[in-house]
């Protein structure tokens, strides 16, 4: 029987009404969080290790009377039980989330739903949003005395929570990835084993950061391009692999395999030709870092135009389904074990790579956070080539203006990791390294990276001389496929 | 049945219209040029040895798989060419439970409703109406791990009919649960059935298929060996009407001793194998429904005065057994 609408029940449709706009994963998941033990004893040892925490270091320093150090020690009483919370704790619950869809079969029954692989995985990062929310709750009232503390920059501190969830959402979608990549049963226990140690030593990187960044009395403008640029390469290398967990949870006639296995072919050889170029150039009389940068971006940047030219871009969608079974089994890396091989060998390549200029740095005794110039650019350029090549590949490349378009950005995305160093320079105020001019681009930086080079160059060689063969291996199985599907498949049909 | 908004196709009128289907997995063919239709009130139960490829087939016309081959048509749409609208006419229990932790009954179905995209009312009705038809009503703030097998199998349906599809595939639903449960779940299809709706349904049960199917169709080493209707199989006939089984085992029995029945029988064409039971003979019979007229003739001008001719309906085990090699590929 109709009846007049009570203002409770008024106000419980209007919930109801807002609610039903929110992703059904998310709502979905929430109510199961809160129902577990997990979430629950997680969040509970957060609460109490926080106040136990910041009450020990409130209590002790009334004992010790007026303490310059207290806000330090305070705050990173805090910023630790935090950060184990959002960055370990909450990866390995993304992880457990999304390898529940397989271990339940409950994959098959989203993907008939409404629900797109897009909207999945939102939904499982909305959640680790909103439990990373619930998360620093817990440490909020204790943090809101931090301004009252002496002994700690307030923009230090603002800095280093700027930085917890990005870090956190970052190794969330790794989470995240790497569980939609691990369908089969046997290997998911190692690989969660994987996910928690990556977890732990993230957050143990986080709380080390910050120990760092409290000692002093101010982040200066360098610091923050650096700090800045690294925490938008995690990120965006977070959004990456986010995007590459799209593969594993796409409908069988989506051809979603194709921007990662492009990408991951073309990362590879880049990743080679970056390597052994800038290697190379040690032996040249003309030799300067930045000379050999160059040089590794502009034969770099057009690796993605092979991916584009030999994969599978230009298929139907029936030929398309042919090259590949899995959806990840990528071109790249056929002597590595699982289907997912592609995606492994991405970690594998990918991190040497990023971190090689640190290591240089580091070899040569030099901070690498002051001397930051060749790792900003090495890191803006990888960090442009992860996030943006396989947007364009996926959204671009269905039609020969879009391909033209991605090849025209590709460019863009090297001209401007080369100018990159000027604008670095502006906001350092002049401080970079002169060898980082165009003006003057064979000018030797002399004492940069490793003295002798002998040790960098023999292993680099060594990792070239392994790679070379397999590579090569990999775009010839890369181009058999593509030619036996096209024959294979009758023309209409493609 | 449901909030969902799609009118179902009228009764008779084909479904699920399955066509030269082929699916490999490197060299291995799955399912070989397969082709079958499933019409709106029909239930079609679907037969093979493990590894025959009922399960591909099936996630094939789920839209789960691409067939290499061939088309899947769901109510006059293509699920190769146009799967998103073909999914929505969908429901798809696969053979293992897929429940969530943590979760109640109410909060699972809740969630695939709101996945289905119902908003508001809609899919507080919908929730309610495969609540109600799957007798889960009283069990919905239950959580779904301390569900039995059968209550979990009748959670699996109310998933799938939760956007009111006219297609429901289920695959083995009758797997593990006990004679209650089977009985339910094999009254739950039939109202299916009766609501018009098109069911594919998978079981290693086969006197329980029987009873359940309208339609079977045997399937072994990804090829169809027989279909038809059920009486149509159990009597050797394949979906043509042609005797595809040439032998089937008659009863006979009469006031006359048995010894005649048996001398008269042995006299007769298409008569096989003649043995002496408790009551009567039992015999192979090779002949046609016209052999069988003539059969009874004959015993009646010889004066045995029979009282009973019956069988030639084996049981589907039998057709089964005859009809495959019994391996598993």
């Amino acid at each position: 029987m109709p009846s007049e609408a009570s203002p409770v029940s008024a106000g419980a449709s209007r919930i109801e009404v807002l609610v039903d706009r929110f992703n059904p994963i998310l709502v979905k998941e929430t109510r199961q969080a809160l129902r577990g033990k997990a979430f629950r004893a997680g969040y509970l040892i957060v609460l109490l290790s926080t106040c136990m925490v910041g009450l020990i270091v409130l209590a002790n320093s009334s004992f010790q009377g007026s303490d310059d150090s207290l806000g330090k020690s305070y705050f990173m009483a805090l910023y630790g039980p935090a950060c184990v919370g959002l960055c370990a704790f909450l990866p390995i619950a993304c992880f457990h989330s999304m390898s529940a869809e397989w271990e339940g079969s409950t994959h098959d029954l989203l993907a008939l739903t409404e629900l797109t692989p897009a909207k999945i995985l939102r939904g499982k990062l909305a959640t680790a949003l909103v439990q990373g929310i619930l998360f620093a709750s817990a440490s909020v009232p204790f943090l809101a005395l931090v301004p009252l503390m002496p002994g700690i920059s307030l923009v230090n501190a603002g800095f280093l929570l700027a930085l917890l969830p990005i870090a956190s959402g970052s190794l969330c979608c790794m989470s995240l990835a790497i569980a939609a990549h691990s369908k089969s049963l046997g290997n998911r226990g190692f690989v969660l084993g994987g996910v928690a140690l990556i977890s732990l030593v993230a957050a143990w990187l986080m709380v080390m950061l910050a120990g760092f960044t409290v000692e002093r009395s101010s982040v200066d403008t360098e610091q923050f391009v650096a700090i800045g640029l690294v925490a938008l390469f995690v990120g965006l290398a977070g959004a990456y692999l986010a995007l590459t967990a799209l593969g594993p949870l796409g409908h069988p006639e989506e051809n979603v395999s194709t921007p990662v296995r492009v990408f991951l072919t073309g990362a590879t050889l880049t990743a080679l030709v970056v390597m052994i170029v800038t290697q190379a150039l040690v032996f040249s009389p003309l030799y300067s870092p930045l000379a050999g940068i160059c040089f590794a971006l502009l034969l770099g940047s057009f690796v993605p135009f092979l991916g584009l030219v030999t994969e599978r871009q230009g298929l139907g969608r029936r030929t398309a389904l042919r090259v590949a079974e899995a959806k990840t089994s990528t071109l790249a890396a056929p002597w590595l074990p699982g289907p997912d091989r592609g995606l492994l060998l991405a970690f594998i390549l990918g991190l040497p790579v990023a971190l090689l200029p640190w290591a240089y740095a580091l070899l040569a005794d030099q901070d690498p956070i002051v001397e930051p110039g060749i790792s900003i650019v090495m890191f803006v350029y990888l960090m442009a080539y992860l996030s943006i090549a396989p947007l364009i590949l996926k959204s671009w490349c269905k039609t020969t203006v879009g391909r033209w378009r991605a090849r025209a950005l590709v460019v863009a995305i090297l001209v401007f990791a080369v100018l990159l160093p000027q604008i670095a320079d502006a906001f350092a105020g002049g401080h970079l390294p002169e060898a980082f001019f165009l003006g003057d681009p064979f000018h030797s930086a002399g004492n940069l990276g490793d003295p002798n080079k002998t040790a960098t160059v023999l292993g680099v060689c060594a990792i070239a001389l392994f790679l070379i063969p397999v590579v090569a291996r990999s775009a010839a199985r890369g181009y058999a496929e593509v030619s036996q599907a096209r024959r294979a498949t009758p023309k209409e049909n493609r | 049945m449901s909030g969902g908004s799609q009118a179902n196709p009228e009764a008779g009128a084909p479904v699920l219209e399955v066509e030269q289907v082929e699916r490999k997995f490197g060299s291995l063919t799955a399912v070989d040029n397969l082709s079958f239709q499933v019409a709106a009130g029909e239930v079609c139960g679907f037969i093979g040895p493990n590894g025959a490829g009922k399960t591909t087939t099936m996630r094939c016309c789920a839209t789960l798989d691409m067939p290499d081959k061939g088309d899947v048509r769901i109510c006059g749409t293509s699920a190769l060419m146009e799967p998103g609208a073909a999914r929505r006419r969908i429901g798809y229990m696969p053979d293992s439970y897929g429940t969530y932790a943590n979760t109640t009954v109410f909060d699972s179905i809740d969630f695939f409703a709101r996945a289905q995209g119902l908003r508001g009312r809609e899919r507080r009705r919908a929730v309610e109406s495969v609540s109600d038809f799957t007798g889960l009503t009283d069990l919905l703030p239950k959580l779904t791990k301390s569900l039995s097998k059968g209550m979990r199998q009748r959670l699996g349906l109310a998933r799938t009919l939760l956007h009111d599809p006219a297609l429901l595939i289920l695959d083995e639903p009758a797997a593990g649960l006990d004679p209650r449960a089977r009985i339910e779940l094999r009254e739950l299809v039939g109202a299916l059935a009766d609501r018009g709706k098109a069911v594919l349904i998978s079981s290693h049960i086969l006197s329980e298929l029987g009873e359940m199917a309208s339609h079977l169709l045997i399937l072994e080493k990804g090829r169809m060996i027989a279909s038809g209707p059920v009486e149509d199989l159990q009597q050797g006939r394949d979906s043509a009407g042609e005797q595809s089984v040439q032998t089937q085992e008659l009863f006979v029995k009469a006031l006359c001793p048995r010894d005649a029945i048996r001398r008269f029988l042995a006299e007769r064409p298409f008569v096989d194998e003649v043995r002496i039971e408790r009551d009567g003979l039992r015999f192979r019979f090779g002949g046609d429904q016209k052999d069988r007229a003539d059969l009874i003739a004959g015993m009646v001008a010889a004066e045995l005065e029979p009282i009973e001719l019956s069988g030639g309906a084996t049981r589907l085990e039998d057709v089964f057994l005859r009809l495959t090699e019994g391996e598993v590929q």
